[in-house]
């Protein structure tokens, strides 16, 4: 919250393709609170402009020439943990939203919904939360319960507990133990024994697992109205 | 003309067979020669050595005939004087019977002088023939001077023609040995020439035949030459061909993607636009803007389908294992068949050229499986051995004889394969499953596993919120 009233959350811009720049500029420009310190147009400048620059969000495309938007992204969280990533891509395949979780992005953005959809997902990672296009999700969870049916296995969700599941949708969002333990009202070390329970009960063995899991059953709220939780 | 005619065959035909007829020939004729000179030798010594004989039988009997008549003329007692004339009349004899049977074996030359022999030995016995009839006062009276006058000298000129004789025989001897020398000279320079010219013709032979060899080995180390390196620019034009194909594919591919994504994504953020204008009015405009979004977003993945299957964007974008999860996950959709993928640790940078001969690898074997081969399960095992990578696909279907339908699919993998110096191999029997390895040498680098190893445990684990 005083993030946002106080600082402009600066963005960097890394596509290859001048007219996608263009216009993610012009949307974020006009937003109050965003300012894009810096546009580049491959996966190596976009992690010299980042150590550079240290922006708050890099929303990055994963089809770059030099660095795609994994790898840059990999090595961007990897060495500047505060820098938070929106990877903005037109693959919908699940191999490509797992290796983007997997190599640090909060957000996953489709270009198709760019324009309606990038301020949501900047203004989500920034407050330090998941952002997935509903289109992403959709595709995710239908494949999911396609998969589900044609094995006839037992949807796992249902051995969730009432708490667990809410604990669930607050890990998947990247909300922090601590966190979590406030909203709901519970103590951390709870909180922290209901997570490994979820891992378990979920066959899950990281976060993005997790996160996935959460995209696929549809439990992450995507299209928050993008205020704190505090508020 | 005169090349047609002497072809390889003809002269060597010719020219051996010249020269082993010409060697049997000689063996023959020198055989034979050999053997008549031979018998001729033992013929000449024999007939030699006979005449010598009788001669000699002769000419004893002769002195002994001198002997008996001596003893006749001077033996006074008559019974001892006729024991003498009676020898000398069986030597006589004998001498008469030596004559007759040596006449019958002579040549004319010996003729004349047997027949001189013969007439002096006949005079001999004229002359004998009175002095036998007398007694004994004649014998003591006349007896020795008749033996000094008559006999001795009568005795001495047949010795003398017998004496003409020996030598004749001795000449005649000579002449033969001489003759069979002749021959024998004759044999060996028949000989001496044969050879020679058997040797000459053999010389001509080996040469010609040499140079022949030469020539078509020279010839055929040509060829293989040109063999090998016609292959080798068959193999280079077809790894070319192929590393052409994939480029052109990534670069449809990405086109595909690119421009029709571009223009699609221009086209929505109309739409958008457009839809946000039409609020104000009646709801069904908006819905048929809806519409319209809906259908570009169906060409949008439709497009993406061809783009994917043509190369998947995820090779270049993700890497080799994801992109055969990926295939493999589509296949699974597709037909049920239960696919799992694991893999070791791969070198962080593959080369473009391996990643994608491995994955097209898999990819044609998984479509191989779900064509033919109507398995239930597949497991995919990517692995980094021996400075290089290796993928192997074993599956539990049908199976098929490798040697008899390998199938143009898998002979263009092969060729890719040994192109970039790797091996393949094809095990399967019908009934047993088909297993498919393929092992790719990389060009070496520094360490790239433990390069890999720091990024990927970094990237494994994401950025978990603070505890």
């Amino acid at each position: 919250m005083l993030r946002m009233n106080s600082v402009a959350v600066r963005i960097l811009i890394a596509d290859d393709h001048s007219l996608i720049r263009n216009g993610l500029r012009n949307v974020l420009a006009r937003q109050e609170g965003f300012e894009v310190i810096a546009e580049v147009c491959d996966g190596r400048e976009a992690v010299e402009e980042a150590e550079r620059r240290m922006p708050n969000v890099a929303i990055l495309d994963i089809g770059m020439p030099a660095l795609n938007g994994i790898e840059a992204a990999r090595i961007i969280s990897e060495k500047l943990h505060e820098v938070q990533i929106v990877i903005l891509t037109v693959h919908t395949d699940e191999c490509y939203l797992v290796n983007a979780l997997k190599a640090g992005a909060r957000g996953y953005v489709l270009k198709s919904a760019a324009e309606s959809e990038i301020v949501q997902a900047v203004r989500a990672v920034s407050q330090g939360k998941a952002f997935f296009s509903p289109k992403v999700s959709r595709i995710l969870a239908d494949d999911y319960v396609r998969y589900l049916s044609s094995k006839n296995v037992e949807d796992t969700y249902d051995l969730l507990t009432g708490r667990e599941r809410q604990i669930l949708q607050l890990l998947a969002e990247g909300q922090a133990n601590k966190d979590i333990a406030n909203i709901l009202n519970l103590s951390p070390t709870t909180v922290v024994s209901h997570r490994q329970h979820i891992f378990q009960k979920l066959n899950l063995h990281s976060l993005a697992e997790l996160i996935l899991y959460a995209i696929r059953k549809g439990v992450v709220a995507s299209q928050r109205s993008g205020c704190a939780h505090g508020d | 003309m005169a090349r047609r005619f002497l072809t390889t065959r003809r002269v060597l035909t010719s020219g051996f067979g010249v020269l082993l007829i010409l060697l049997v020939l000689l063996g023959v004729n020198s055989i034979r020669v050999l053997g008549e000179l031979r018998s001729s030798n033992e013929n000449i010594l024999a007939d030699f050595v006979d005449r010598v004989q009788r001669l000699d039988e002769i000419r004893s009997a002769i002195y002994l005939s001198g002997t008996y008549i001596r003893d006749f003329l001077l033996e006074p007692e008559p019974d001892q004087a006729e024991q003498n004339r009676q020898a000398l009349k069986n030597s006589r004899a004998r001498i008469e019977s030596l004559l007759a049977t040596h006449s019958s074996q002579m040549g004319d030359a010996d003729q004349a002088l047997y027949e001189a022999l013969r007439r002096e030995i006949q005079e001999y016995w004229r002359v004998l023939d009175p002095a036998l009839a007398w007694n004994a006062g004649q014998r003591k009276k006349d007896g020795y001077r008749f033996l000094h006058d008559e006999v001795l000298p009568r005795r001495s000129s047949t010795l003398g023609i017998a004496d003409t004789i020996g030598s004749v025989n001795r000449q005649q001897l000579l002449r033969r040995d001489q003759r069979l020398i002749g021959l024998f000279s004759g044999l060996r320079n028949e000989l001496a020439v044969a050879l020679a010219v058997m040797f000459l013709l053999g010389f001509v032979m080996a040469a010609v035949a040499s140079a022949r060899i030469l020539q078509l080995e020279q010839q055929t180390l040509a060829h293989l030459a040109e063999a090998k390196q016609a292959r080798q620019e068959l193999r280079s034009l077809s790894m070319q061909l192929v590393a052409t194909q994939e480029n052109e594919r990534k670069n449809i591919s990405r086109e595909l993607h690119d421009a029709v994504g571009q223009s699609m994504s221009a086209v929505q953020f109309e739409l958008h636009d457009l839809a946000s204008a039409l609020a104000p009015y009646p709801k069904d405009l908006t819905t048929r803007v809806d519409l319209i979004r809906e259908l570009v977003e169906s060409s949008v993945a439709m497009v993406r389908n061809m783009a994917l299957l043509l190369r998947p964007s995820m090779l270049d974008d993700l890497g080799l294992v994801a992109a055969i999860e990926w295939q493999s996950a589509q296949l699974v959709r597709a037909t049920g068949v239960r696919i799992s993928v694991s893999s070791d640790e791969l070198p962080r940078e593959l080369p473009d050229e391996h990643k994608t001969c491995i994955f097209r690898i898999a990819q044609e074997a998984l479509n191989n499986v779900c064509r033919h081969a109507n398995a239930n399960s597949v497991e995919i095992q990517l692995s980094a051995p021996g400075q290089g990578i290796a993928v192997v696909i074993q599956d539990d279907g049908r199976g098929f004889q490798p040697t008899r339908s390998k199938g143009v699919g898998l002979i263009g993998m092969q060729e890719r394969v040994e192109g970039l110096g790797g091996t393949l191999i094809i095990d399967s029997g019908p009934g047993r499953g088909t297993l498919i390895r393929a092992w790719l040498p990389l060009p070496p680098r520094l360490d790239p596993k433990s390069h890999a190893g720091a990024i990927v445990a970094s990237a494994a684990a994401p950025r978990e919120p603070a505890l």
